[in-house]
């Protein structure tokens, strides 16, 4: 449905996208996992033709690019790119942000009411934006996307200012479109990522520096939290696995993959001497983010 | 699609501030230049002929000698003499038509029908001197040909359409022209640039929204230059609408048949005042358009929305500033189009001596500007578009 075909772009000789491919079809979350200033909305706007790359393409199904306008246009009417709270109109309510949306994409604003009740959305959307606190833009920003309602939707930074329960709110939506959509989402709420995207991208030096997937079997790691120097003793007292990893200088991760169960009893107790808390699963959002990126969630 | 973006384009216009208050501005204009305009001195058609009867002797008694004696010299004395009695007569009608007394001295007809043929007589004998070269006649005593041109295309229209001669300049009917003269020119360009500022304003002000509209570069902006175009139209509607009512409150509405004098194909002409603000609103009309479609394109290109007022300002002053400076400025007399008064009136064709320069030929001049305008935003938009194709091979690998 959607192809990044060795995009770059740079700025400043700062190269923000560099070669990037990627294949992205309907029916999947696919999220995109990085901290700020690492090309993420630079991607978004690649994909949605506001910025042009230095090189590459973006290919929809397969036939359609940024050739002419006309493409564009095409383009464009099955692309929605998720609004900036601060570039919501003040003086328009949240109403008539919605039937914007759902009329420049849908040609018709039936649906508009579902959409307000699904966010519950009812007790401020008839207000002027102006009076809205963050949580409610955010929510108000998503609606327009539910109204749009198109087949690809590029979300940046959606779960900004929204709390607990909105967070949950708007997870469950983005599961229950999915069915028939391409989405990306663009956000910090990592763990919240897991819920509900098909594949987390993880952005680096303007590559993919790793894609996780989580419909598939990913590999089980016995996980631990111990401190540096209790890791150079670990490393030289015992020989680690190989592809161990000791992420963001707090977190012990040992592959079990391979392992016999006596093998895998044998490393659990051994490590019992380190800590005595410790879980087993594959690494999630959380752990790689803090793997290439350094930094601790 | 299209529609639908109209419509929220209207919205955000509706809710444009600084646009009502531009609206109030031209509003408010009619009443108060009416306050002004009521306190002038016009000059009174009786007077007028007084005035010019009593140049009649001075300019026999300055009539040199040496062509008198001349067979010539005999006839243009004749013919002086005839217009000093067709003039006396003029005076008579008018002073009968004041008076009430309607069966007139000399011939059939009522009043006015004699005065405006003894006027018609009067403008074939000033015509004829003129033919002769004025010989023998002092230069200040010499009615010029436009002039006579202007007077006989009034009396005709009188003739035609049976008025009354003597109107109330202060009425309503004979007010809303004399301000829409007044607004003609730079200040209706300043209220279109003002009032046009904010068509890129929300584009700029809120990206992440509007950007991905499924609508094309050219709907965008009809969209915005035709809801820009509809509400400058409206307030100029409610200006002349309110203005004249107010007017027709102190003094009365008046009779919209009273004629105006526009110059076409090269020759003065009166037509209805209904007719004359007809044409005035349609150049209106064309010139907002055209300042709306340049303006987005300057815009558009400068990215800048102050740069792009003051270099379209300094385009339509441009002339004047020129000018100012010693360069000859006739080739830039598409410009003078933006005062239409001037165009209606035939000052811009005396002014650039380009006889055909009349309203017929300014409309074409700005409908051609607009589309020229509007070509160029198109192919630019295309250009850009057609840049980016470079780049992408047209198969996929």
């Amino acid at each position: 449905m959607l192809k990044l075909s060795n995009v770059t772009i740079a700025y400043n000789d700062k190269i923000v996208l560099d070669s990037l491919d990627l294949t992205a079809n309907k029916g999947e979350i696919i999220g995109v996992a990085a901290p700020n200033g690492t090309g993420k909305t630079t991607m978004f706007n690649v994909m949605a033709n506001f910025v042009k790359p230095d090189s590459g393409h973006v290919f929809f199904d397969g036939k359609y690019t940024y050739r002419n306008e006309k493409e564009e246009l095409h383009i464009h009417r099955m692309l929605a790119t998720f609004p900036e709270q601060k570039d919501l109109f003040e003086e328009l309510s949240g109403v008539d942000h919605m039937k914007l949306y759902a009329n420049m994409w849908k040609g018709s604003t039936k649906h508009v009411p579902s959409i307000i009740k699904r966010l519950n959305m009812g007790h401020y959307v008839k207000r002027k934006v102006r009076t809205y606190s963050l949580g409610m833009r955010q929510r108000l920003c998503f609606s327009m996307m539910m109204a749009a309602d198109t087949p690809i939707m590029l979300m940046d930074e959606v779960m900004n200012g929204l709390d607990v329960e909105n967070v949950a709110l708007i997870s469950e939506c983005l599961m229950e479109m999915k069915q028939d959509k391409l989405i990306f989402v663009a956000s910090h709420l990592l763990a919240n990522l897991d819920l509900y995207a098909d594949r987390v991208l993880f952005l680096k030096d303007g590559k993919f520096v790793h894609e996780q997937k989580f419909t598939g079997e990913n590999e089980n790691f016995l996980k631990l939290d111990v401190s540096a120097e209790q890791y150079e003793s670990i490393k030289s007292e015992l020989d680690l696995p190989e592809g161990h990893m000791f992420i963001a200088n707090y977190l012990l991760c040992i592959p079990l993959g391979g392992m016999s169960e006596s093998e895998q009893s044998k490393w659990m107790g051994r490590m019992l001497k380190y800590n005595k808390e410790m879980t087993i699963g594959p690494l999630g959002t959380v752990e790689y983010y803090e793997k290439y990126y350094g930094k601790t969630v | 699609m299209f529609w639908k973006y109209v419509i929220f384009e209207t919205k955000l216009l509706l809710l444009n501030k600084k646009n009502w208050l531009l609206g109030v501005a031209l509003i408010l204009f009619f009443p108060l230049y009416y306050s002004h305009y009521s306190k002038l001195d016009m000059v009174d058609l009786r007077e007028e002929k007084n005035e010019e009867a009593e140049n009649f002797p001075e300019i026999l008694d300055k009539f040199p000698g040496s062509v008198w004696q001349t067979e010539e010299g005999k006839e243009i004395r004749s013919n002086l003499i005839q217009q000093s009695s067709l003039l006396n007569m003029q005076r008579l009608y008018l002073r009968n038509e004041e008076q009430g007394i309607f069966l007139g001295f000399f011939g059939a007809g009522p009043n006015l029908q004699n005065f405006f043929e003894a006027g018609l007589q009067l403008n074939e004998l000033r015509l004829e001197l003129h033919r002769r070269g004025n010989k023998g006649i002092q230069k200040e005593y010499i009615v010029p040909i436009d002039e006579i041109q202007k007077e006989n295309a009034l009396y005709r229209y009188h003739l035609e359409h049976e008025l009354t001669l003597i109107q109330d300049q202060f009425k309503a009917s004979n007010y809303i022209p004399v301000a829409l003269r007044q607004i003609s020119g730079v200040m209706f360009c300043l209220l279109v640039l003002f009032a046009g500022s904010s068509m890129l304003l929300n584009d700029q002000q809120h990206p992440s929204v509007v950007n991905g509209f499924p609508i094309s570069f050219m709907q965008k902006a009809a969209s915005k230059v035709g809801v820009h175009f509809v509400q400058i139209m409206l307030f100029l509607s409610a200006s002349i609408l309110i203005g004249g009512y107010y007017v027709s409150r102190k003094t009365g509405w008046g009779d919209f048949r009273t004629p105006v004098l526009i110059y076409q194909d090269a020759d003065f002409i009166a037509i209805s005042m209904l007719r004359y603000l007809f044409l005035m609103f349609v150049a209106f009309g064309l010139i907002a358009l055209l300042l709306l479609f340049t303006f987005l394109l300057l815009n558009l290109v400068t990215k800048n929305l102050y740069a792009a007022i003051v270099i379209l300002l300094f385009i339509l002053l441009s002339p004047q500033l020129l000018l100012a400076v010693g360069v000859e400025t006739n080739w830039l007399y598409p410009l003078k189009f933006i005062d239409i008064s001037a165009v209606l009136s035939g000052e811009a064709a005396k002014e650039y001596g380009i006889e055909e320069l009349d309203f017929k030929h300014a409309y074409s001049w700005l409908v051609l500007l607009t589309f020229l305008v509007m070509s160029i935003l198109y192919f630019r938009n295309k250009l850009l578009h057609i840049q980016k194709v470079e780049t992408i091979p047209m198969k996929i690998s």
